[in-house]
This record gives C-alpha cells, structure tokens and sequence, in this order.
C-alpha cells in the first residue's frame, strides 16, 4: 500500500510541476457573469466570442466564465441560443469582471432546448457515457401521475434500466442499484425513492440541472463501483422574490425564493408532501382507514456572495416515508442532512470547493400488532469533508485535485418493545464504525486541435474500526455461524480491517473533425459499502452493510469506446448521434446463499458470497436536442449483464456455480422521447419504451411432502378409504337441472405439501415489456404576473398489463395446487392532471 | 411487501392486477428423489414416503403424488448405531416396526438405498424435548351477520428460556356434520338404524411455523385464527407441536415463503430448497425432501358450538342451516358415512390421538 501511495504522490508532484511550467506569461483575468435580463437567472452555456481570435468561452451553470489572456482591448460577443446579441469592448490592461444580462427575443416560436449543455458539447468533451438534462427538461417529459420525476426520467436514457415498473433505484450498464452513487448537491443519499420507488426522494422543482456518468466518471467521483448520478440544486433568486407550486394528484409543493440582502444572500425553499392520507380517511374500508402512505420532503438553501467570485452555501435536506396497510406494521425510511459549502476563484485561475456535510439515513420497521409490538430502526450517520480544486494551467489544460475524507456510523439497528404488553425482547445489533479518505488528482489537456485527454488517478482507502465484535470463522469450510472459530473484541478506534486501490480513470478523444470523434475511455471504481439485499427490486428495510474481513471491496473495471457524429441541418448540430460500446468486469460482488436471513443477523456474513460479474453492451443514440418543434431523441442499447458465484473454500456457490444472468439483465432497450410543440404554449410529448423481459427462474418440476398423511393413513386402515357410497349426480329436463344420488366409490386422494422444484437461476425471462406514454403541457402565458401551467398525461396509454413477474404458488389444501400467475404492476392507462403555478 | 400494490389498486389510482395463466407448462426435467419421514416421541408405527418429483402441470391430479420408488431398502438409524429396518407396505410408503419408538435426546438418522444402488442419507438430529403448551381455548364472537359470528380459538406454546428453539406445528380440523335420515319405510317394514352424525376432516397442509428469535422465553401465540359457526355441531382442533432443529425449521420456513409469494417486487429469487437429505453415492442425484426428527406434543379442543352461546347468535345461525341447506336435505341417506358428496368426509369416528 505504502508503494502505490508513493506512486500517486509523485504522480501529483509531476502535474504540479507541470502546471508551473505552464503558467509563466503576463496575463490578466477577463471574468464575467451572464444573465437572462429581467429574471437575472445565470444562463449556462452562453457564449463569449473574442473578434479576430479563434478562441471562445462558455458560462458555467451559475452563468460564469473567467480565463487569462494577454493585455490587450478586445471586441467581445455574448450570445446564446434565444436570446439577443450583445457586444461590447473591453480594455484589458487589469484584471476586468463583467455582468452582462441577456434579453429574451420575442419570437411566435423559441428554439426549445432539451439539453444542459452546448450543442456540440456530445463531439467535444473528452469523456464519454455523460448524460446530461436540465430542470426544465424533467418537467417536460411525460410523467406518472403528474409527478416530475428524476429517477423516472433518467430511465429514459440509454444504458439505464430498471427490475421493473415501480422498482426503487436504476440499474446503469449492468451495476446494481447501490452501485450508483446519487449526490444531491454533493452529498450522497442511500435511499432515492418515496412510495417504495414509484416516486424519486427529491422535488423536481429544486432541480438545476443533473448528469449521469455511466462511463468516464472523473475522478473526483468515487465510492460507488457503476455510475454517478449528480443533481445540482437551485440557488435562490438574488434579486426578487418569487412562489410557485404545483397541485398533483399524488403531491403538492411548493417553492419561494428571493433576496434575503438583495444581490448579496438568496434563500430557496421547497417543500413537497403526499396527500394519500387526507384520501384515505374516506375509504370505507377500516383496513384502509388505518392505513398510512405519505411522505414529504424539504429543501432550503441559502446563499450569500462575496463579491464576484467567491460565495458560501448553507443547505438542508429532509425527506420522510411511512407506510403502512392496515394497523399492523409500519415502514419507514428518512434521509435528514445538512451541508456547508464555499466556492471560490482565487485569482481567475484556481476554482476551490470545500464541501462538510452531515447526513443521516434511518429507516426501519415498526411493529404495531399485539403482543409484539416492536421498533427496529437502523441507520447510517456519513460526516463528510472534501475540496476540490481545479486550476487552468492554460486554455487548453486543466488540472483537477482534491481530497475526501468521510466517516460512517453504520447502526445495523437494535430492536426493542414499544410496549409493556409487548412480548418481544430486546435484540442488539452491531453499530459499525468505518472511514473513507480518498485524494484525486485528474488532467484535462488538449494536444492540438485532433486530441483531448482526461485523465486522473483517485487513490481510495477504507478502514473499518472498532469498538466491536468481530468473528474469524474456519478456513477451508463454508461460513457458517457453527464454523465461527474465534470472537474477536476491538477497542474503540482500533483498526478491524482495511483496503484500498488506486482507481485509474482515462478518457482520450480524437476529433477528427468538427462534427466527429472517437473516443476511448477506461476507469475502475471502488465500493466499501453493500446494500444486502436478496429480492428482486431493493426494499425500504435493506441493511447496508460495511467491508469487513470476509466482504472485500467491490471494483468495477470498464473499458468504453464511442463514436460521435453530429448531422447538421438547416441549423448547425441539430442531429446528435453516438454509439457507445462498454465492456464493464465486476469483482466482488456480492450474492447470497438461497433463503439468506440477512435481517437482524449479527452474522450476517454466513449468509453473503462473494462473486465476479461482467456486463457488455453497446448503446445507439440520436438525439435532436433543439429545434422550435420537434425534439427529442431515440436510442437501442443491446446489453446484458451476468453474475458467477464460484465456491471458494469459504462459501458455497450460487447457482452450481455457473453464469447467470443478473435479475435485471434485458438484452434489446428501445427508448423514444418526443416533444413537439404545437403551439408558443403548447407542448405534446410522447414516451415509448420497449425492452426485452427481465430473467426469471421458472420451475423444472414440482413435488409433493406428505407431512400432512396422518388422516389418509388412518382411512386407509380403517378400511374407510375407498368405501361404498353415494354422490351426486344431474340430469337436465327441460332446460331444468335435476339431482340425484347414485352408487360411487368414496376415494380420498393424498394430500400433501405441493412445492415447485426449481433449478437454473435466471435461466428463462417474463414477457417483453412496452409502454407509451403521452403528456400534453401548457405553459403559462408570459408577462402575466401570476403564471398557472398545466400537465396532462397518460401513463402506459396502450393500457398493457406489462408482467411484472411470473410466479408459481401453491395452492395447499386443494386438488388444484400448483398455479402460475403473472403479476402487472400497472395494468391501465393512468391519467393525470397537474396545476402548476408560478407568481 | 406486495402490499403495496394491493393498497394502491384499492385506492383507485393504480390498477395492479394478478392474471392466472392456466397455458404454462414445464417440462420435467428433474428426477428428483422426494422423501418425507418422521421420527418422534409418540408411538409408531414411523413411515417413510418415497417418490420422484413430476411435471410442473396445474391441473394434473391423476399423478400428483410423483412416482412412487419401490423396493428400496430403508432403515432409521439411531446415534448408538442401532438399525431399525422399514418394509414396503405400498409402493414407496415404507413403515417402521410399532414397538420402535423415538427417545428424547437420541440421535436419528435415515437411511436409503435405492433398488438402483444409489445411498442417501440424512443429517443425524437429535430428538428435541416436545413444546409444552401453555394454553388452548376457545371464546365465541358475536356479530349481526350470522356469517361473521365466530369462535376466536387461542393456543399459546410456553418456550423455555435456555435454548433456542423452533416449532413445526400440523393443525388438523375435525367439524362434526348431520345428515337428514329418510322417512321410515311403511308398516310392518322395520325402520332402518339412521346414522346422521358423521365428521369430515379438510385436508389442511400449511404448517404453522414459530421460533423463540426475540421472545425468548416467552408464552408464544400460535397464530390459529378462528372457526365459523354454520352449524351447532362439535369442530374438533388438533394441534401436533413439533419441537425440530433449526435446520428443519429453516427448510419449512423456506417452502412457506415460496409457496406464499405474490410476485411482488420485493420477493426473493425462487432456488431449489434442499432439506436434509443428500445422494451420498452419486452427488449429481438430487434429493428433496426432508427428514423431520422433534419431539411432539398434540392436543385437541373441542369447540362446543351448542352450549353457552347467546340465545339470538344460535337462533340467527339455525335460520342459515336452512338457507344454505347445510344438513344436504335433498340428499337423505341411512348413513353419513357413505355421503360422497360431503368432501374429506371420515365417516362415524375419529382418528385415535396417538400419545
């Protein structure tokens, strides 16, 4: 370890003698920030054109730009898609800072823009797998139930895929769900769904913008071994205050923003809360009057600038679930944290970050049937510091750097009557201690006009830490709770086990001309924490659990090469075209024994094994992503995804030992997203989905136990079984059913146990899945000071009852025992109607 | 967890639905040997089946049981190396002799060959101490509908505090029922003897499972449930507390969650539950079923379904005997035993408690 430490630190020693090698000349910093006149929201990727120089800048998203150039007075352009030129001249003799705002031009038709970034920004950007979608994308796409939805929108995209309709999480190139590490605003969360997954954990009006890199992840990224999922929030609005909100039928939210010292410190906050419970009050079912369904979440923001360039953020976030049927059990799960941040240049060249943030994840199961009453509440409590740095070594070279450290308090939750009639007992579980710390170091630098390189290095260390009790179980057997061999007692602090890599990232472009390039990329990732679960789509209750000596790190290895095309029309890059092809190798993954009891195991390692998996595919994409009509875009991705669980001396192995295919493993995605706009207001959107049916386990046989023989046993000795008797018997007269007896033998059949038998996992697949969707939305009329909006959509129009899942289930106690069912989870049309407004 | 979906189809915005589908076949392609024995405290005779797992085939009755595996030698082993030797009294049902009796605190073990030469074996278990019970009564409901009245049936399982325990528990109902006697044959014929009490016995093959995991110690409901009231006549409950190791506990907790799912998305992935048999001459053959070794305590309740209940609950049900026709009075017979059309009918007695 002490080695590839050395390595990385004079890996880093070497870029930053690179980069002061670099900046020697007499320069000036030519910053400036561009907003949309009026509202004085930034506009991201506004353009900023130098007159008689080649050269060109591009705002970031809070409307920034900022480079060094040689003293000189130049002739500057500002312009951005929808928007009126503005030009002007700026004498550079000094550092010199700009506000420019940008006003609207009024057309019968705006360019519509479904896109976060530049137009050419597919072709241009060195990494590959990014995609990217703005706020105001996520409120145009046809939604279920009128919800804007992140997670909901981003299965849209190809290469992310889901177990099924109304699974909590997603599934990108093949990784499991807890393989995709979700920043809200830079601090990950642990659970993404309200409503067991139908819904994502966080309003969709606090959305700035979000991109998920499924390959080419840089590395200031890490944590998660498949794909990063950044939302960056909204600031508040620095110069006026405003409302809006929405009325769904599922939720109302509501958002206000505005100056707190106008131009200095903004304050947003969001609120969102269900509104099941109110309708459930009218069930006239008692079950249901007893029944609980809501959630809420909460966001707040503040932030104040100092001056142009550096400003500090103060943001918290809450979200909450309850549910339950009936009055017996009660589920819940609650992410609370709160963070601190500070951005700042520092002298038009060095961009600092500084993130501290602490959260908490708690979730669990109340117990509410008598006597046994219980609360079962684990959690996981994640301190975080990190800083990112990035210098410009020049225009065409960038440096990235920093370092996180983040300490985790992993309660696998104790549980503990909650009444005194209650008859359960008390049951401690462990509460794990543990720490990341990672430092990363990446550079960006273009080598001519042909070739960009990104490349980076992120060195990741894990330790988990005493107090607590630890097992060592026999070598040479199988884990099992009777092979533990030794109880091990760790002091507090005291290092129980560690690990750590390097995690190599590299992206290389080719640009072979303006509209084309080839791209190359490689990247390993590192996972120290599992989400265990064994059912087909992630639970509210599953337990996270810590590396430890038995679970070793997850890393994923993937390895992408991509082609870019740009078609140009009538106006330029109007046509986006890509093929992404990945091949991404999984070590240590985790699996579980058949039937694992993985709640409320204090030995949950007997239950886990520890396996490889592999995923490959390839990822077709067009997109049309601005157009004053129609936009939109199309992808086929083929892929699929498979897991092996070999015996070691160790464990067991799953499924013989062979490859299997991974639950949500489908081979052919079909995706189709249109907007069209009808009118200046109007919008209609289509979604269509098409993708091959998840693997399944079907049955090989069934059989029967005959536990239950004991009456047939004693008819047949007492000579009752068979015997003479009478049965009914029917005859029709007249179009009359008449009935009578008549002579029979009375023969009991053997019951027994009736079970299926099954063999290969995975092996066979439910039916293939479509859906169509279609939304209309109105948009408010303009310059009216109380906007009201409206979305109409249908989900699943076609109304197919796509399966969810075949199951085989015996009916016991019958002469038909062994049926097979298919489950859908949406099996209509769903119509919707959402009130938006804004004022 | 598919409550959810149940709880979203009911509130009206979703429509999740359930679709049997009656064209599903699978072939067989398992020639899984099927065993099932028992060995307890209570006097034998033990018997032993054995028979082959069958095509997954919904609406085949005629060979459900599997085929049975003849001609094999069977024998129950203890842990002082004693053999007990089993006959073939029908195909692949196998007895024990009626004096081998299971001891408290001995080890068991069986053993197959089969007439093909393949040996299977069980794990060896210990035969546990049988659960005491704690209580078994009954308290009669009320209710305006006479299909709501009902008799709320409590059993309780007293779980000692120094082990770890699990409990396998068979519930077998016996509901007394009465037929209608024909009129008399004329004068001077001699009126026949009328048997009109019988009782029918519902096959009732879903196990009751429990374990002391955080009630240690504690007086342990066993979840029954309750009985109707349709008619007056007695409802017999019998319960057989098997007092089995984790292993066995394990294997039925495992085939209940399997035969219960719903498809939701929080099921777990189906897989082949082994239980504690194995082909020890010949990995490949797999072998299913298990080898259930306890101590058992069984009792009975019965439930009297005349006495002590409110004048208007017994008049309210006397009025549904004849609405439903629940004495069959289109179908008057001699004797009870002999109605066909009374399903798991029994006939006049009941099976001996074996103690």
């Amino acid at each position: 370890m002490n080695k590839q430490l050395y390595l990385f630190f004079t890996l880093l020693f070497l870029l930053s003698i690179h980069k002061g090698a670099i900046a020697q000349k007499k320069t000036f910093l030519f910053s400036g920030t561009i907003k949309e006149a009026g509202t004085n929201l930034p506009l991201e990727n506004a353009t900023i054109l130098f007159s008689g120089m080649s050269i060109g800048v591009h705002t970031d998203s809070l409307g920034y730009f900022g480079l060094y150039m040689a003293p000189k007075t130049y002739q500057i352009t500002v312009r951005m898609l929808g928007y009126k030129i503005k030009t002007d001249r700026i004498v550079l003799d000094q550092n010199v800072h700009i506000e420019v705002s940008l006003e609207k031009i009024e057309r019968l038709l705006d360019e519509v823009v479904i896109t976060a970034e530049k137009s050419d920004a597919n072709v241009n950007r060195t990494i590959m797998g990014v995609e990217k979608l703005s706020g105001k994308t996520l409120k145009k796409l046809p939604n279920l139930m009128g919800e804007a939805d992140v997670i909901r929108s981003i299965m849209l995209l190809p290469g992310v895929s889901t177990v099924g309709e109304g699974a909590s999480g997603f599934n990108v190139r093949g990784g499991n769900v807890d393989q995709n590490l979700v920043l809200l605003d830079g601090v990950p969360l642990f659970n993404t769904s309200h409503l067991f997954g139908f819904f994502t954990a966080f309003n969709a009006d606090m959305v700035q913008d979000i991109s998920l890199f499924k390959g080419g992840i840089p590395s200031m990224y890490g944590g998660r071994a498949s794909s990063v999922l950044d939302v960056r929030l909204r600031e508040g609005n620095f110069d006026k205050w405003s409302l809006q909100g929405g009325v769904g039928p599922i939720s109302s939210r509501i958002l206000v923003e505005g100056p707190l010292w106008k131009g200095k410190t903004s304050i947003i906050v969001a609120a969102r809360g269900s509104l099941s419970d109110f309708y459930l009050r009218y069930f006239p079912n008692e079950a249901l009057k007893q029944s609980k369904a809501n959630f809420y979440d909460f966001n707040v923001k503040a932030t104040h600038k100092f001056g142009q360039n550096q400003r500090i953020s103060l943001s918290a976030y809450s979200s909450n679930d309850a549910f339950k049927l009936g009055s017996d059990t009660l589920y819940f799960w609650n992410t609370s944290n709160i963070s601190l941040k500070h951005n700042a240049l520092i002298k038009g060249k060095l961009a600092h970050n500084f993130t501290a943030f602490l959260s908490k994840y708690q979730y669990g199961i109340e117990g509410l049937s008598t006597p046994y009453q219980y609360k079962w509440t684990p959690s996981i409590i994640q301190k975080s510091i990190r800083e990112d740095l990035s210098y410009e070594l020049s225009n065409k070279s960038r440096l990235d750097f920093g370092f996180e450290f983040s300490q985790y308090t992993n309660d696998a939750g104790s549980l503990s009557p909650t009444s005194a009639e209650s008859i359960v007992n008390t049951f401690s579980m462990p509460v794990e201690q543990s720490r990341e710390m990672a430092a990363y170091v990446g550079h960006s630098i273009s080598l001519g006009k042909a070739i960009s390189l990104d490349y980076g290095l992120r060195y990741a260390y894990y330790q988990l830490l005493g107090p607590g009790k630890f097992y060592n179980y026999q070598l040479g057997t199988p884990r099992e709770v009777e092979t533990i061999i030794d109880t091990l007692n760790y002091r507090k602090g005291s290092v129980i086990h560690s690990y750590g890599g390097f995690e190599p990232r590299v992206s290389l472009a080719f640009k072979l001309d303006t509209n084309f390039s080839i791209k190359l990329g490689y990247n390993r990732m590192q996972q120290f924490m599992h989400l265990i679960s064994n059912t087909m789509a992630i639970s509210p209750a599953d337990v996270w659990k810590n590396s430890n000596q038995q679970i070793p790190q997850q890393i994923a290895d993937q390895y992408s090469i991509g082609f870019f095309k740009n078609f140009v029309g009538r106006e330029s890059n109007v046509y986006e075209t890509s093929l992404e092809v990945y091949y991404k190798d999984l070590k240590n993954v985790v699996d579980y024994i058949d039937g694992a009891a993985l709640y409320l195991n204090p030995t949950i390692e007997t239950q886990l094994l520890v396996g490889k998996g592999f995923a490959y595919g390839a990822e077709f994409f067009l997109k049309k992503a601005r157009g004053k009509k129609l936009t939109g875009w199309f992808s086929y991705t083929y892929s699929r995804t498979f897991r092996q669980i070999p015996a070691t001396e160790d464990q067991i192995s799953a499924n013989f030992g062979l490859r299997f295919p991974a639950n949500f493993d489908s081979p052919h995605n079909f995706k189709l997203v249109l907007n069209n706009r009808w009118t200046k207001r109007t919008t209609f959107n289509v979604n269509f989905t098409y993708n091959t049916g998840r693997p399944i386990t079907y049955p090989n046989g069934r059989y029967k136990i005959t536990a239950f023989s004991d009456v047939y046993d004693y008819m047949v000795k007492a000579g009752l079984n068979p015997r003479a008797g009478f049965d009914k018997g029917t005859y029709v007269y007249n179009g009359v059913v008449y009935e009578f007896l008549q002579p029979t033998t009375i023969y009991q059949l053997l019951d027994g146990y009736s079970t299926p038998s099954f063999t290969l996992r995975n092996a066979e697949r439910i039916p293939d899945y479509m859906r169509l969707d279609l939304g209309i939305t109105i948009d408010a009329k303009e310059k009216k000071k109380w906007q009201g909006s409206w979305n109409f959509s249908i989900y699943n129009i076609l109304a197919r009852q796509n399966a969810y899942s075949i199951y085989f289930k015996s009916a016991t106690g019958l002469r038909t025992q062994a049926k097979t069912y298919k489950l859908s989870v949406l099996g209509a049309a769903i119509p919707s109607l959402t009130y938006n407004f804004k004022f | 967890m598919k409550k959810i979906y149940l709880f979203l189809f009911l509130i009206g915005w979703l429509t999740s639905c359930e679709t049997e589908l009656t064209d599903f076949e699978a072939s067989n392609q398992t020639n899984a040997i099927v065993v099932y024995g028992e060995v307890n405290n209570l006097s034998g005779p033990y018997h032993v089946r054995l028979s082959r797992a069958t095509a997954y085939d919904p609406y085949d009755a005629s060979e459900y049981m599997g085929k049975p595996v003849t001609q094999a030698h069977v024998r129950i082993v203890d842990g002082s190396g004693n053999v007990y030797n089993m006959s073939e009294t029908q195909d692949g049902y196998y007895e024990a002799s009626p004096i081998f009796k299971g001891i408290i605190g001995q080890k068991y073990q069986l053993k197959i060959t089969t007439n093909d030469g393949k040996a299977i074996e069980s794990d060896l278990v210990e035969l546990k101490a049988p659960a005491v019970f704690n209580k078994l009564d009954y308290t009669f409901v009320n209710a305006e509908k006479a299909l709501d009245m009902k008799f709320n049936v409590t059993a309780e399982i007293s779980d000692p505090a120094a082990t770890e325990d699990y409990y396998f528990i068979k519930r077998q109902d016996f509901i007394q029922f009465i037929t209608i006697c024909p009129p008399p044959p004329p004068l001077p014929q001699p009126t026949p003897v009328c048997y009109n009490k019988c009782w029918r016995a519902p096959f009732n093959s879903q196990p009751v499972l429990l374990k002391d995991f955080l009630v240690n110690g504690k007086n342990i409901p066993i979840p029954i449930g309750s009985v109707d009231y349709k008619d007056y006549t007695d409802w017999i409950m019998q319960l057989d507390i098997y007092s089995v190791s984790k292993t066995i506990y394990n294997y039925w907790q495992r085939l209940e969650d399997q035969r219960t799912v719903g498809g939701g998305i929080f099921d777990k992935i189906p897989a082949q539950i082994v239980g504690n048999l194995k082909c020890i001459s010949d990995p490949r053959q797999e072998v299913l079923g298990a080898f259930v070794v306890g101590g058992v305590t069984k009792r009975r309740l019965t439930i009297n379904r005349f006495e002590n209940v409110p004048t208007d609950a017994y008049n309210k049900m006397l009025i549904d005997i004849g609405v439903f026709d629940y004495r069959y009075s289109k179908f008057q017979l001699w004797d009870c035993q002999t109605a066909g059309f009374v399903e798991y009918n029994i006939g006049h007695n009941l099976p001996p408690l074996l103690q």
